[in-house]
């Protein structure tokens, strides 16, 4: 099928070529099989097309024998879209060469009862929460569709058996194939139960296969929010008060009312002012010259220095919120023989996706539309019904595929804006897109915090009591304030909670308390690849590194005897240590570090190998990365994801640092926010440890070892203990 | 109104004489491929050939391209993802979120047009394009791989393809 | 439809209501019968919102019918979300609502406010902005002067940020 890309101007008036038809976009793969890409939906349009049937919400069958699979969840380059597609493709026995994927829309979620469950994309779930349901789906389809050609051939069911999408009755001989009886079987009432298969029986899932959405991606073809073409559509570019907590005072727009293409200047809510154009940068140009002036409000004067001292005090006030404690901390280290104490810190941190943050929305008083990249397309649809008043049966949001997501796109600031934006011009779709300026400083950034560890330790090197102050920002409390509850966030402690299979403490510490004095700069917190689980693994991990070196210990020896009712912390870091060499004598000037966590169900561990310079100048030259997810769906993408995390959690660890200053931050784009590049990139082996019997995220777990494995290296290579990021702002020199 | 040749074709368009050439190719010729992601030659998005050239199209204004230079984009590599680097990409599932790619995709084809058999330290410093998702190593394998005349099975990732091949 | 505009403020003792911008009403019906997409199958309750509603309904039988509940279907955060109760009754001295409570089914409580009215309101109408901490029934209860009990149950979806599900 040739892609039906329009190529010809966008600015033909409304006529161009994309008109209300459904917008495909296809390509073929080397051997002629058949890969559809996203299609980008438009008004009105059902889904799929008018001879395929519906075996189930899960499962459409078209004649041709090609199935689609409905995908509730966001892909954002984690390679769930694939994932899940396995799951199902799996249990329903189909060809997966002919496996092509659809969003269904959160507007129909709703409208059928929620038939696709949640579509919310993060917390490392996309996979983990779902594939109990969607394998149920995909082996209702298959039942169904057996139980279709068994009816035909008037003989029992169990006679039938399905596999590459055709059906066969044993005794006569006869098959069919899943598209001459797809209608047939959309019409049975589906199975009160289902088998699934054991994951011992997979034959796709488990498998490395390639993804299904890679093609399109090497050709320019795969369509982007910011590519979003609609008939008379409109470019919008905004600012909002660089100031959070401020508002918008006044503005001029003569300069900028009469430049060429310039539709309207005009304000967004309480606190931004945007310009709509022909084109987009006739709009971002435009803004530019409007004379803006702030409220700047109450947090005009908020610093980092400020933060830094707010944050500082927290480390010893008297209140916090207890997150884990067993026996009794404070008596123990008061009483033990040696004491160490160490602070550390985090700093805010921007998710910087590729893909700015854009929305196109398009308001009528009959309906608003809105196509976005999200990874929660429901909530968007509900701030789309927010925002413009009308009921969510009138409202409806297209998920497009996201240039990254990280967490950023779970919000729906940016959606809300396009909303307002279109409001202002009923009938006509305004594509906003944000500026880099503008995602820079108007992020949802990882939040700031500092710890003060205190151990007691006795005569023989043990520890005797650990306390862990965390002093700092909870995203919760911003974003999510109803899950506070009696002061304490619960998510502050991912990574350190007592017990649990999602985020749990590695070591048996015999005094231990872990508490959170909470501090909240006016900066808005979000959700950050592996949220918090980051900075707590840089907290514990390198000072538990520092009562190693202090008692003369092997780090890894140390952790061990900490980790013995821990199985599967310890398998993940043994695999982790065994492969990246520890123990063994290392190249000349390369020095290696260990660290292990679990988060998002999954237990993760890390060696890394670091040279420094005599200069200071830090080259990570190798991790080794155990994970154990329990289930592992696709082998090739947990590694594509276990490398990508670890270039994400480095390129933090090194650069990622966002200061205030007069309220307002001051990295503005890549120039100020340095990210990891080429260069910088270690290379990865990743070592998988799939225990089974469970099902552990991947997107994010692995991020969290990454900075305090190089850290931990570091001070093996320099003798210098780094507590504070990004290293860039670090004096790396031997002590 | 003011002409560019790109991908072969000579186009005609309106626009100031500032406008940066990466949004004429976006706007103005409907040529999405090319992406945004700075606006300030940071990240290496938006990045196209001029004459060869590997360029950073965010900063480069539309006047300064005489109507004589040969524009390339992404999707004037190939019809149908057939060159050796698109299809070295496609070999190794180069791409995760994808929107950095297509500048990756034209750095590196520059690369190797420059140099055949490009060492590490030649893609270090000719591969600066930003990646979020963090897909550095498979290209550097994809650019290695191209360079050993497209043998996939090099990178020693045994993918399975849905044609039943496996690189 | 009947435009929504600003809450009524009653006079219960002790009890702030919070006015809304406009909103679409669900339904509002002049008799018994409310027609709406989103009344709820009778699924059982939980035990304990079935008890709190038959405390506020003290040994009277609760029906469907004469309260409409106007909260949105989708709601994108629960911290803070507008609802609104109406009830049709002529608000006379002879006929009127004497209460309005509104429950829910999965926060840590279920009494969510509690109006008291007589015929001085001239309207049975009550709003608020509530918590929900994830998706779930919403039940509003009206006593009248009678002493019989009317309900009405909506059920609304919150999306959760997929980030934070488990820990909830």
């Amino acid at each position: 099928m040739n892609a039906t890309h329009d190529v010809k101007g966008a600015l033909d008036g409304g006529t161009s070529a994309v008109s209300r038809r459904q917008f495909l976009a296809a390509s073929t793969v080397a051997g002629g099989s058949l890969v559809f890409a996203f299609h980008v939906p438009l008004a009105g349009e059902a889904l799929a097309q008018p001879a395929s049937a519906e075996v189930n919400a899960w499962v459409v069958v078209h004649p041709d024998d090609s199935v689609v699979i409905r995908i509730a969840r966001s892909e954002m380059g984690q390679g769930t879209l694939t994932g899940l597609a396995q799951l199902v493709a799996e249990e329903l026995d189909c060809d997966w060469s002919k496996v092509t994927t659809e969003y269904p829309t959160p507007g129909q979620n709703v409208a059928r009862n929620r038939v696709w469950g949640n579509f919310g994309t993060g917390g490392s779930r996309g996979i983990r929460e779902s594939q109990d349901y969607v394998r149920k789906g995909g082996a209702a389809a298959r039942t169904m569709l057996v139980q279709a050609a068994a009816d035909e051939w008037k003989v029992a069911a169990s006679e039938c058996r399905a596999a590459a999408g055709v059906i066969t009755h044993r005794a006569s001989g006869r098959s069919t194939s899943y598209g001459k009886v797809a209608a047939a079987a959309s019409k049975l009432t589906p199975p009160a139960t289902v088998a699934l298969k054991d994951p011992k029986d997979w034959t796709l899932a488990g498998k490395r296969l390639a993804r299904l959405d890679t093609v399109d991606k090497t050709t320019g073809r795969q369509i982007y929010g910011h590519d979003l073409k609609l008939p008379g559509m409109l470019n919008a570019a905004i600012k909002e008060c660089p100031v959070f907590g401020g508002k918008l005072k006044s503005f001029n727009a003569t300069a900028a009312a009469g430049r060429p293409g310039v539709k309207k200047v005009l304000q967004v809510g309480d606190t931004a002012v945007a310009v709509i154009a022909d084109t987009w940068w006739r709009a971002k140009t435009a803004l530019d010259a409007v004379i803006i002036e702030w409220d700047e409000g109450p947090n005009a004067k908020a610093s980092s220095e400020g933060f830094d001292a707010i944050l500082k005090a927290g480390l010893n006030a008297p209140q916090a919120a207890i997150g884990n404690q067993n026996g009794d901390a404070l008596a123990a280290i008061a009483a033990s023989a040696r004491r160490i104490e160490s602070v550390y810190s985090h700093p805010h941190q921007n998710h910087a996706t590729m893909e700015t943050m854009n929305a196109t929305a398009r308001y009528t008083p009959e309906r608003c539309e809105v196509w976005t990249p999200t990874q929660n397309g429901e909530a968007a649809l509900a701030a789309t019904s927010e925002a413009c008043g009308l009921p969510v049966a009138k409202c409806e949001v297209y998920k497009l595929h996201l240039g990254g997501g990280f967490g950023r796109r779970g919000m729906s600031d940016y959606v809300r804006q396009a909303v307002l934006l279109a409001k202002e011009m009923p009938g006509t779709p305004i594509k906003l897109i944000w500026s880099r300026e503008e995602d820079m400083t108007q992020g949802r950034y990882h939040p700031i915090t500092q710890c003060k560890l205190t151990a007691g330790l006795d005569g023989q090197g043990n520890i005797t009591g650990l306390h862990m102050r965390i002093s700092g920002q909870s995203i919760l409390a911003a974003v999510f304030p109803q899950n506070v509850v009696n002061g304490k966030d619960p998510i502050v402690f991912q990574g350190l909670n007592a017990t649990g299979p999602e985020a749990g403490i590695g070591y048996t510490i015999p005094n231990l308390l872990i508490d959170h004095a909470m501090r909240n700069p006016h900066v808005p917190p979000g959700f950050w690849r592996g949220v918090n689980l980051n900075q707590n693994a840089v907290y514990l991990e390198c000072f538990i590194d520092e009562v190693a070196h202090a008692t003369q210990q092997d780090p890894l020896a140390l952790r061990r005897k900490l980790m013995a009712n821990h199985p599967k912390h310890l398998a993940v870091l043994n695999a982790a240590a065994e492969r990246g060499g520890w123990g063994q004598p290392a190249p000349a000037g390369v020095f290696r570090g260990l660290a292990q966590t679990m988060g998002y169900g999954s237990y993760v561990a890390a060696c890394a190998e670091v040279s420094v310079s005599a200069q200071g100048v830090l080259k990570v030259l190798r991790i080794v990365a155990a994970t154990d997810p329990g289930y592992a769906v696709n082998p090739q993408q947990i590694e594509a994801q276990v490398e990508g995390s670890f270039a994400y959690g480095l390129s933090a660890a090194l650069y990622g640092s966002c200061t205030v200053k007069d309220g307002r931050i001051e990295q503005t784009n890549f120039h100020t926010y340095p990210v990891l590049k080429m260069e910088d990139m270690p290379k990865v082996e990743t070592v998988l440890v799939s225990s089974g019997g469970f099902w552990g995220g991947v997107g994010e777990p692995t991020i969290a070892v990454a900075a305090p494995a190089v850290l931990n290296a570091i001070f093996a290579a320099t003798g210098r203990r780094i507590r504070d990021l990004p290293l860039k702002d670090q004096n790396l020199k031997r002590a | 109104m003011t002409q560019l040749n790109v991908n072969g074709a000579m186009r005609t368009f309106e626009a100031e004489a500032d406008t940066p050439l990466l949004w004429v190719l976006r706007e103005q010729l409907g040529l999405t491929g090319t992406k945004y992601g700075c606006g300030i030659a940071q990240c290496g998005a938006c990045t196209v050939h001029i004459d060869g050239v590997p360029t950073r199209s965010c900063v480069r204004p539309v006047s300064s391209v005489s109507a004589a230079a040969k524009v390339v984009t992404i999707e004037g590599l190939s019809a149908d993802g057939s060159h050796p680097v698109q299809k070295a990409w496609a070999a190794l599932d180069v791409p995760q979120c994808g929107f950095c790619q297509s500048g990756m995709i034209m750095a590196a084809t520059a690369l190797l047009k420059a140099k055949p058999m490009p060492t590490d330290a030649d893609i270090d410093e000719a591969m600066t394009n930003i990646c979020r998702c963090g897909t550095y190593n498979r290209i550097r394998a994809a650019i290695k791989v191209v360079a050993n005349g497209g043998n996939a099975k090099l990178a020693g990732l045994s993918i399975q393809h849905a044609d039943r091949s496996t690189t | 439809m009947l435009p929504f505009t600003a809450a009524a403020h009653n006079q219960g003792p002790g009890r702030t209501l919070v006015s809304l911008e406009r909103r679409h009403l669900v339904v509002v019906a002049m008799t018994g019968w409310l027609a709406c997409a989103r009344q709820v199958a009778a699924a059982p309750l939980p035990d304990d919102l079935a008890a709190a509603i038959a405390a506020f309904a003290d040994g009277m039988p609760v029906r469907e019918g004469r309260v409409s509940l106007d909260i949105a279907e989708l709601v994108d955060n629960g911290n803070t979300v507008p609802v609104s109760v109406a009830v049709d009754s002529p608000m006379t001295e002879a006929d009127h609502v004497t209460a309005i409570s509104l429950f829910n089914e999965r926060n840590p409580q279920r009494e969510v406010a509690h109006f008291v009215l007589g015929p001085s309101a001239g309207l049975a109408r009550v709003s608020t902005r509530m918590r929900l901490a994830t998706t779930q029934r919403v039940v509003a209860l009206a006593r009248m002067r009678d002493g019989s009990c009317w309900s009405r149950t909506v059920e609304v979806i919150v999306t959760l940020a997929a980030c934070v599900e488990s820990e909830l």
